[in-house]
């Protein structure tokens, strides 16, 4: 069983600016990179993304980028959506699906945190087959 | 996706299958995301709940598709 993969590495840091863009565009939202945030968020995903992680690891990047918050608006759908598309590229049957997204999602908007989030990694790892990695 | 104005989006990109599954993942769920950074202010996230609908509907499509198959043994 290999549990750690390059979850992350298909997704560049245009790829993730484009999607702010989209997701700004939908909701005429202003798409703009802030100055607090944008550059040093940047440089951690860019460090990062092309690494071998655990899906934890890829979650905790994920929620880590979110709250350095890059964009003006919808940092946390940004994030989110990365790793959304990460879990429905595993082949999990449908009912864990749904529970694995959910609480991925939970993590990465900000609202699990200290031992729940450790607990989510011990599950994942142990409940996860990902010896079919399918992104990109 | 279709009636949005993506002419400032790199082609290279828009194009990219793994981008448009990406946009799609993420329009789907926008609505439950706050748009400003709240997590960065408060340290707190915010994430609309979407009950157990979801959950529901997959259990009984589960349960539907065992009892149509042991109905055909």
């Amino acid at each position: 069983m290999a549990r750690s993969a390059k979850w992350l590495e298909v997704f560049t840091w245009k790829m993730v600016t484009a999607q702010n863009e989209v997701l700004c565009l939908a909701k005429n939202a202003l798409h703009k990179p802030t100055s607090d945030g944008h550059e040093e968020t940047r440089e951690l995903w860019e460090k990062c993304h092309r690494e071998v992680m655990t899906l934890d690891e890829a979650v905790e990047l994920c929620r880590r980028c979110h709250r350095m918050a890059p964009f003006c608006f919808y940092n946390g759908n940004t994030f989110a959506s990365i790793m959304a598309l990460v879990i429905k590229k595993l082949e999990l049957d449908p009912e864990q699906h749904v529970i694995i997204r959910s609480l991925v999602g939970h993590i990465v908007a900000g609202w699990r945190r200290g031992k729940r989030r450790r607990r989510f990694g011990f599950f994942v790892n142990r409940s996860i087959d990902v010896s079919s990695i399918a992104v990109g | 996706m279709d009636n949005l104005d993506t002419s400032g989006i790199d082609p290279e990109i828009l194009n990219d299958p793994v981008f448009q599954e990406l946009m799609a993942e993420g329009l789907a769920i926008q609505d439950r995301f706050s748009a400003e950074p709240v997590y960065a202010k408060t340290g707190k996230g915010y994430l609309k709940s979407v009950g157990v609908e979801e959950i529901k509907k997959v259990k009984e499509e589960q349960r539907a598709k065992r009892e149509s198959e042991s109905a055909g043994d």
